[in-house]
């Protein structure tokens, strides 16, 4: 008796064991994480899996949210999409992974992500210390505060005394007290992990300003009931360019990324719009356009820059997700934040949006 | 009637302070009770039908759900074969449990789920009436001995049916799913650890005994949420490269983190229940020409466990509650899905109560329901003893 | 003892031919399987350790960061002075001390109403042991971190600071917490209050020993009178020490050129603070009521009923009789439970005050570094446990000692 109970014992352990392996290695057949290895770069681990996998945000209204179908949508979300179309020729190959504000570099870091575009702002030591490389600015931001109307505060020296709500592990801790302490202007922190009891407290008056970026700002605001209660100040404390992020030594996709945002920049000041995409590339006007859209111009020879993607990969980005207007129109201009004398804008018209050229 | 005056009398009116006390214990449960029940029917629960499935399994793809309800559906046919085997038919239990649970029931319940709700309760009906009228003893030692062994194949079963051909990913599972799985499996996995833990403890090797201190000292030590949020960092630096292992999903590292902090809670448990067994049973033991380790299987632990199961299941009962910490990790649990929806829904703008009240009664019903059968446990073995 | 056993054990070697023999004298002697057994056992370990150690190499170490400068702010800064100047030892200081604040008011709190409601539970009024029921089943079974949200949403329904409750000027009431009016000194006020809480631990305890002593030598001065004696010397010496000039402080509201509103003077209890407390208090006393109610439904019925045919009243029951014979149970599970309370303070991450786990997050969110941050708490709450365990320990010895 005792013996069988032994061979039970040792079938049930097998049964165990076979089922442990069968399970892990049909998850790591569907697994999620960019399990790229350590010395492969990116692009070639996303040309193997076939998707793409992007840490994005999922509570920012008009950069990156979950709509009600269950779809992630934004502007951080479409240059995602964009990536995707340029390497995989098809933009809806993508993988989101929201990430929050303190999560987002270990998990870039960490290989679980491929790339990051999630509004973080590049700074000297996000760029050095943790392991990460900057890509092309996509939306030149600032930290601001935004107040209550009916506060009358107008400027942030009027804030003297003001208790401030701002979201943990970013870099609007640091920017708030430098603007703040070494002027001499007490004041009060009140710090929150996640932004729902931040915002419930911001409007019931636990504190006086609401701090995070001005983009953050517009799109909550957007979300009030009564927008026209709230008000940001004119005043930015900081410099906060957003864009996308790559691992460091990862310079095969770094190009990639980079090179297709400088596309959908360039698309915009050609004029190539993804409704006429198709018509530019089959009759390109200029060498120029040709180049772009990776197209061989009178009857010449496409260029090739050998960024391990197809020659034509702006054509799919264009076509699936738009030029950097299109873009920058279906997402941001609906929280009220206009590119017209911004730093937004094209370089022709004043702005820092301005695409080396594709030659 | 003069039976009810004598009643209140006693129990209510017995002296001034009696009196006093009862006015005030009466004006207190007018108070809350007017409160929430203002609070419930008068204000708006359209979001609770709108995000049903959100809230319940998060961003689950529709197409794989069948995955979640076979899942489930095993779980219920093993939890009432074994409650049925192990009490009986017992009709006021069965109907204060399944009040209980109708009130999840009612207000998650779609029109198409309907089927599978019945299905759900006709499979755990069948199996809990089938199995209680095997009265055999050797039928029903078979019968344990199988229901065991499926208890331990459920994890990697459970894997297996989640991501078998190309299941949704571990990022898209969320909601309440998550919650359960990861208690679940925290349990599951954290209680022969915690046993392990116990008999190193209180083994008389003295290495063994001082590495086991260590370990469950310094899993006590610290909070469970800065464990959680240190293994997302640190974890991935430990786990060896085969498997890629060092590229798990967070859900599973939250899985690895609870079980090994459960199995801390369930060594000092069951410590403490082995401390509890005579000295005569080990010398008895040895006097039979058992050895150490057969001693252990046959005398000593079962003894030691059947002690402790109540302290056992409130520590899962605590587990249960505290995978709403996984929020740190960025895990979408139904905490926080729940407070994501009137942030991120327009319409339901300012209704962070409502969806509060909601999440915490889906977390009550499953704990009351665990600590009803701890009560029943200690109570049978007071009784039995 | 050893050596002797090694000497059998080598005199039983020599006598046996065969090394096969040898080798099953060896095998069965069991002072040997035990060492055999350790060996490969540490053996193990340290090739684990070794390797986790090495895998560590690859993280950040070094506790050098923690020097520089913070950089950011802290909403509470109690019985130190923090500024954004100061090193990042001193925020985590701060965190530590914020820690202790409310781990230690909420065990206070939680004991009391863990008692009350645990006497409630077992009271003879129906009503009132329903309501301790009910109290238990609720609050118990609800995760603590909702109930945490929930208290900070409730009490963001106060009144709004411009519409706050004065009440004559006396106090303030307003989502932005509670001011009540407080005795401050104009210099080393909290210093002060530090020494009169150590002088008070230190004279009870002096008091403790000094009745044993009186119990043994029966004409000795009333050892109350003695300690009295000895607090207040210590407290006038430390009063002219430290220059303490007392006086009480009124809150006040007031509002600046800017619009905004001040608080200031008396003693503030934010909103955070409160909702932490509140929810580790009743979630807490939810399992103190617990243990309270196992612990004097274990004691003999006998007593009980010997104590009312005494005619001893039921105040005079509880707290001559049952209670303290309660107590020699109710001490470790007690202790227990502190110690979920001080971890569980770390919750108030997602509320805004900052404890220490908080603090640290904001260092590593600033600085990385996170296994020597993840050293760094653990050392804290290990430190904090082995305090209350200490305690506690010395209470419990105290208790057992009484009686059979």
């Amino acid at each position: 008796m005792f013996y069988l109970r032994n061979k039970l014992v040792a079938v049930v352990v097998l049964l165990m064991a076979i089922f442990v392996f069968a399970a892990c290695t049909s998850e790591e057949e569907s697994s999620s994480g960019a399990s790229s290895s350590s010395s492969g770069s990116t692009l070639t681990t996303v040309l193997e899996r076939g998707q793409l996998v992007c840490g994005v945000n999922d509570n920012l209204t008009g950069f990156g949210v979950v709509n009600s179908s269950g779809q992630f949508e934004g502007f951080d979300i479409d240059y995602c999409k964009a990536v995707a179309a340029a390497i995989l020729g098809d933009s809806s190959k993508v993988e989101y992974v929201p990430l929050t504000a303190s999560a987002r570099f270990e998990a870039l870091a960490a290989n679980e992500i491929d790339m990051l575009i999630r509004n973080t702002t590049w700074t000297a030591s996000r760029d050095r210390d943790l392991g990460n490389d900057f890509t092309v600015t996509t939306f030149y931001d600032g930290q601001g505060m935004m107040v209550k109307a009916s506060s009358g505060y107008d400027s942030i020296e009027s804030m003297s005394g003001a208790t401030v709500c701002v979201l943990q592990g970013t870099t609007t801790e640091l920017n708030l007290d430098d603007r703040f302490a070494s002027n001499g202007i007490p004041y009060t922190p009140l710090t929150f992990e996640t932004n729902d009891p931040l915002q419930a407290a911001y409007e019931e008056g636990r504190c006086d300003g609401w701090t995070t970026d001005k983009s953050g700002l517009a799109s909550k605001r957007a979300g009030f009931s009564n927008p026209s209660d709230h008000v940001v100040l004119a005043e930015t404390l900081s410099k906060e360019p957003l864009g996308p992020l790559t691992r460091d030594n990862d310079s095969e996709f770094y190009d990639v990324v980079q090179w297709v945002v400088f596309g959908m920049m360039q698309a915009e000041e050609s004029g190539i719009t993804s409704s006429n995409v198709a018509s530019m590339a089959s009759n390109p006007t200029d060498p120029g356009m040709a180049r772009l859209l990776g197209v061989g111009f009178d009857g010449g020879e496409p260029s090739d820059f050998s960024f391990g993607i197809p020659v034509d990969f702006m054509q799919a980005v264009i076509s699936q997700v738009g030029n950097y207007g299109e873009v920058y129109d279906r997402h941001l201009v609906p929280l009220g934040l206009t590119r017209e004398g911004s730093l937004n804008a094209q370089w022709t018209d004043g702005g820092l949006i301005y695409a080396p050229p594709f030659r | 009637m003069t039976q009810v005056i004598n009643w209140v009398k006693d129990n209510l009116l017995a002296s001034k302070l009696d009196i006093f006390l009862t006015i005030f214990g009466a004006c207190f449960i007018y108070f809350i009770c007017s409160m929430f029940f203002t609070f419930v029917f008068t204000s708006d629960w359209t979001l609770i039908e709108v995000n049903r499935k959100i809230l319940l399994v998060g961003l689950f793809p529709e197409e794989d759900l069948w995955r979640i309800w076979t899942v489930f559906f095993l779980f219920s046919i093993l939890l009432s074969s074994t409650i049925s085997l192990v009490y009986g038919f017992q009709i006021k239990t069965s109907i204060f449990y399944v009040s209980i649970l109708l009130i999840p029931f009612l207000i998650f319940t779609t029109t198409n789920m309907i089927f599978h709700v019945l299905f759900l309760i006709v499979l755990s009906l069948l199996s809990y009436i089938s199995i209680s009228y095997i009265k055999k003893t050797s039928y029903k030692v078979i019968l344990s001995r199988i229901i065991i062994t499926s208890w331990v194949i459920f994890i990697p079963f459970l894997f297996f049916i989640l991501v078998l051909g190309g299941g949704p990913k571990v990022t898209l599972w969320g909601g309440f799913f998550v919650n359960l799985i990861l208690a679940v499996i925290a349990i599951l996995a954290g209680f022969p650890l915690g046993v392990i833990f116990a008999l190193g403890r209180a083994s008389s090797y003295k290495t063994i005994n001082l590495v086991s201190v260590l370990f469950i000292e310094t899993f006590r030590g610290a909070p469970l949420i800065a464990w959680l949020f240190f293994a997302w960092f640190v974890l991935p630096n430990f786990l060896p490269d085969l498997f890629s292992l060092n590229d798990i999903n967070l859900v599973i590292r939250a899985m690895i983190v609870l079980s090994l902090f459960s199995s801390a809670y369930v060594a000092e448990v069951v410590r403490g229940g082995l401390q509890s067994i005579p000295k005569g049973q080990k010398e008895a033991a040895t006097a039979l020409g058992l050895n150490t380790y057969l001693e252990l299987i046959f005398i000593t632990l079962p003894q030691a466990i059947r002690i402790v199961i109540p302290t056992i299941v409130s520590t899962f009962i605590a587990i249960f509650k505290d995978t709403s910490l996984v929020f740190i990790l960025g895990i979408t649990d139904l905490l926080r899905i729940g407070r994501l929806i009137p942030e991120q829904q327009q319409e339901f703008y300012g209704k962070s109560i409502e969806v509060l009240l909601i999440v915490a009664m889906l977390f009550w019903v499953v704990s009351i329901i665990l600590s009803q059968i701890s009560r029943s446990i200690e109570r049978r073995l007071n009784v039995s003893q | 003892m050893y050596l002797h056993m090694f000497l059998s054990l080598f005199q039983q070697l020599k006598s046996e031919e065969s090394i096969g023999k040898k080798l099953e004298v060896l095998f069965y002697d069991r002072s040997f399987r035990k060492l055999m057994v350790q060996l490969v056992f540490s053996i193990l370990m340290i090739v684990f350790f070794f390797y986790l150690i090495a895998r560590a190499f690859s993280l950040e170490l070094g506790f050098g960061h923690l020097g520089s400068r913070a950089g950011f702010g802290i909403s509470h800064a109690f019985l130190i002075e923090y500024t954004s100047n100061d090193s990042r030892w001193q925020a985590y200081f701060v965190g530590i001390i914020n820690t202790i604040r409310v781990s230690f008011i909420g065990i206070l709190l939680a004991t009391v109403l863990g008692v009350l409601m645990g006497l409630a539970r077992l009271s003879k009024n129906f009503l009132i042991s329903r309501i301790s029921a009910g109290y238990v089943e609720f609050i118990r079974n609800t995760p603590l971190l909702i109930q945490i949200i929930f208290w900070q949403l409730v009490l963001l329904q106060l009144p709004k600071i411009s519409d706050a409750l004065t009440f004559g000027g006396f106090s303030v009431w307003s989502n932005r917490g509670i001011l009540l009016p407080f005795i401050n000194s104009i210099e080393n006020g909290s210093l002060w209050f530090l020494i009169l809480l150590i002088g008070l631990i230190v004279t009870l305890f002096a008091r403790s020993y000094l009745s044993k002593y009186r119990e043994e030598n029966v004409n000795f001065f009333s050892p109350n009178l003695i300690s009295l004696v000895f607090f207040l010397t210590i407290a006038l010496i430390s009063y002219f020490l430290l220059g303490i000039n007392l006086y009480v402080d009124v809150p006040s509201l007031k509002v600046n050129e800017y619009g905004t509103y001040i608080q200031s003077g008396g003693f503030l209890l934010s909103p955070e603070f409160s909702a932490i407390l509140f929810a580790l208090v009743l979630y807490t006393g939810t399992f103190i009521t617990e243990i309270v109610r196992g612990s004097i439904q274990s004691l003999p019925k006998g007593q009980t009923e010997a104590a009312q045919a005494l005619g001893l009243s039921s105040y005079q029951r509880i707290t001559l009789i049952i209670l303290p014979q309660a107590l020699r149970s109710i001490i470790p599970p007690l202790t227990n439970q502190y110690l979920n309370l001080t971890k569980n303070s770390s919750l108030s991450v997602a509320i805004a005050y900052p404890d220490v786990f908080m603090v640290s997050r904001t260092i590593m969110n600033n600085a990385g570094h996170a296994l020597p941050m993840l050293f760094l708490i653990l050392i804290t709450f290990l430190g904090l446990s082995l305090f209350i365990s200490i305690f506690m320990n010395f209470l419990n010895r105290r208790v057992t000692r009484i009686g059979a």
